[in-house]
């Protein structure tokens, strides 16, 4: 019988995973350091009357929250902007949706002239900066007669959003494989009928991505809000912060901080139950 | 039931043959098996015949009637894909019962005929279960029901059992043979698996390069094969092929390279004497080589070269010149590599080949 004998390890050998994942929570937690204590300042500011060295709270308060009582004076009323808010993100959700739906399985499923071009030329667009296009759409807004008009808006978007949308939906259909699709036509549907039945179902974490985004940005909206939107009666939610910063008087820290916070918490709620399609995002290449 | 019949039938992908101008004519009820390595036009065929691919050019025609631009939801198919390709989000029933609530049926008639289906295939327990919830064996046979359950003319199989385990395998294969022969749907069957073909087949088509290189039968297929990749291609270990001339020694027809000549039968110097200084492949199964320690007539000597045994029988890889031939026999000799041996064949059971065109030459004694 041969006698086993222990390899003898350094310290570092044995504890070398434990040091190096110590080491890289640190860095993160370095790194992330200035947006988790903005975040926390937001809380706590929204929350309290008085600041010790402007992050320490002494007094807790819901003053600031009066906001959602009663109209703030020079503002228009909170529930309004809400309202209009989500009628922008929700049909921008909803049309971003409805066309990415189709437009994705084309690009994944159907062999076009040009195709190859217009899945590189998407990127491209995407990654325009909104603001260079201000002056070319306020000239369409206005002859359409959409300027003050939350579906000005709400096009406006949709129309910014689809490429991206459509790419991710490519991503999505391209993972089905086409035996799915055949034998969805043998069984006796058409081809329609299939992606109705078969394909739309299996791309629902897609749509759900799809939506999320969607969602996200016509709730985000800033620019064109600000630029297009003149009537108080048709801000959004991001307009009236901007509203609270930037007049000429004294900027209510509380009302800022509190205001920002419920401008957060649908984004919350949406990433709370979707953090589990958003993984699943796969942006294919051009693949055949 | 239907008979089916492809005309010059051809389909090409940008400058790609992958089926070049094939015709086959599979009889009503028949089990026909497409046969060939992969990339030789075998599911390009099949996936014509569904009417998933359209033909170039050709014809396809299912009794007499041209179904080319036929979609495949009327051409009355039922299909088992290699990947089963069953829905992921419906569960076994609904999978099933899916080719017949395309036909608007009323429900309890859909839940007769699904009960009726699943019975024998033994898959009746798991119905309210998902596709990724079994195993792969029983998605196989899910696949099979989802074929069945609408009762087609034809049932076509692309590669079916080649994710499962050999076990499981071994077991389908009998089953699927069953069912057709109860049933006697006229079955089209894709596959590489030459075991699969020869077990299964009434008839087997050998493709090679988009093109058919032999329609017959399992047996003629292995005992008359058509060109020399119809011979390598079917049968474990290959059929062992050499490159001979025939030669005329005072009456006497050899078959003849560097390092060997085998006398061949009188019978045959009718036909071998057309054959005379034409370059020829020979081709000897590796079951109708004979070894021996001695010398006998006719034998010639051999060096072993390495030994494969398989349990039951051994393959024997010999040398003899610069070929290296295998030889399958349940005979136990020992053996080591780099021994001499006598190797001897069977006069009546090799296979000549034209060199050039690689096609068979007919040497049959009448």
């Amino acid at each position: 019988m041969m006698e086993s004998r222990e390899f003898k390890l350094s310290f570092f050998q044995k504890h070398g995973e434990k040091i190096k994942n110590t080491i890289v929570i640190i860095i993160l937690l370095v790194i992330s350091l200035p947006i988790i204590l903005s975040y926390l300042w937001l809380v706590l500011n929204s929350f309290a009357s008085e600041m010790k060295y402007g992050i320490i709270p002494t007094k807790f308060t819901l003053e600031h929250w009066r906001f959602l009582i009663e109209s703030v004076k020079g503002y228009p009323n909170i529930w309004q902007v809400t309202l209009n808010t989500f009628i922008v993100a929700i049909m921008v959700m909803f049309l971003e949706l409805f066309i990415t739906s189709f437009a994705g399985y084309a690009l994944s499923r159907y062999k076009f002239r040009g195709r190859k071009t217009m899945l590189l030329t998407i990127l491209v667009l995407h990654s325009f900066p909104s603001v260079s296009l201000l002056v070319a759409v306020y000239y369409v807004l206005r002859t359409l007669n959409l300027i003050n008009s939350l579906w000005g808006i709400i096009l406006l978007k949709v129309a910014l959003e689809i490429p991206w949308g459509a790419w991710i939906m490519k991503g999505f259909y391209d993972q089905l494989p086409w035996e799915i699709e055949w034998a969805g036509t043998v069984d006796g549907y058409s081809r329609i009928q299939v992606f109705f039945k078969v394909m739309l179902p299996l791309v629902r974490p897609g749509m759900a991505v799809t939506a999320i985004f969607g969602f996200l940005s016509g709730w985000s909206e800033f620019i064109f809000i600000n630029t297009f939107i003149l009537n108080q009666q048709t801000w959004t939610l991001s307009r009236y912060i901007k509203g609270v910063i930037g007049d000429f008087r004294f900027v209510d820290y509380g009302l800022l901080t509190s205001i920002s916070l419920f401008y957060m918490i649908p984004t919350l709620v949406f990433y709370f139950f979707a953090n589990k399609y958003l993984l699943q995002v796969n942006i294919t290449g051009t693949k055949g | 039931m239907a008979r089916i019949l492809l005309k010059n039938l051809s389909k090409h992908f940008k400058n790609v043959k992958a089926v070049d101008n094939i015709n086959l004519e599979i009889k009503d009820g028949e089990f026909t098996v497409l046969l060939g390595p992969s990339g030789c036009g075998k599911t390009t065929t099949l996936l014509m015949i569904a009417g998933i691919y359209k033909p170039t050019t050709g014809g396809i025609y299912f009794d007499d009637q041209i179904m080319n631009n036929v979609p495949p939801k009327d051409r009355g198919i039922g299909m088992v894909f290699q990947s089963y390709a069953l829905y992921p989000h419906m569960t076994l029933y609904d999978n099933i019962a899916f080719p017949l609530r395309a036909q608007k049926m009323k429900k309890d008639e859909i839940d007769r005929l699904v009960r009726e289906v699943t019975k024998n295939l033994d898959i009746g327990k798991l119905l309210d279960r998902k596709p990724f919830q079994i195993s792969g064996g029983q998605q196989q046979r899910v696949a099979i029901a989802r074929a069945l359950v609408k009762k087609p003319k034809i049932l076509l199989f692309d590669e079916p059992l080649s994710n499962l385990d050999a076990a499981l395998r071994s077991y389908m294969r009998a089953e699927i043979k069953k069912l057709q022969n109860d049933l006697g749907i006229t079955t089209v069957y894709v596959t590489h698996d030459q075991l699969e073909a020869m077990t299964m087949a009434d008839r087997i088509a050998v493709f090679s390069m988009g093109k058919i290189q032999q329609y017959d039968t399992a047996d003629n297929i292995y005992n008359y094969p058509a060109n020399v990749f119809v011979a390598t291609f079917v049968g474990t270990p290959a059929m062992n092929i050499l490159n001979v001339e025939v030669k005329n020694y005072n009456g006497d027809f050899y078959l003849q390279d560097e390092g060997f000549k085998f006398k061949t039968l009188p019978q045959r110097k009718e036909i071998l004497s057309n054959l005379v200084e034409k370059k020829l492949k020979l081709g000897i199964r590796p079951e109708h080589i004979r070894l021996s320690l001695k010398e006998t007539e006719n034998s010639i000597p051999a060096e072993v070269y390495v030994l494969e045994p398989l349990g039951r029988e051994v393959i024997y890889n010999i040398k003899i010149g610069n070929n290296i031939l295998k030889v399958l026999t349940e005979e136990r000799m020992d053996l080591k590599p780099g021994d001499r041996i006598f190797m001897d064949f069977d006069r009546n059971r090799y296979h000549l080949f034209d060199a050039e065109t690689g096609k068979a030459i007919d040497i049959s004694i009448r």
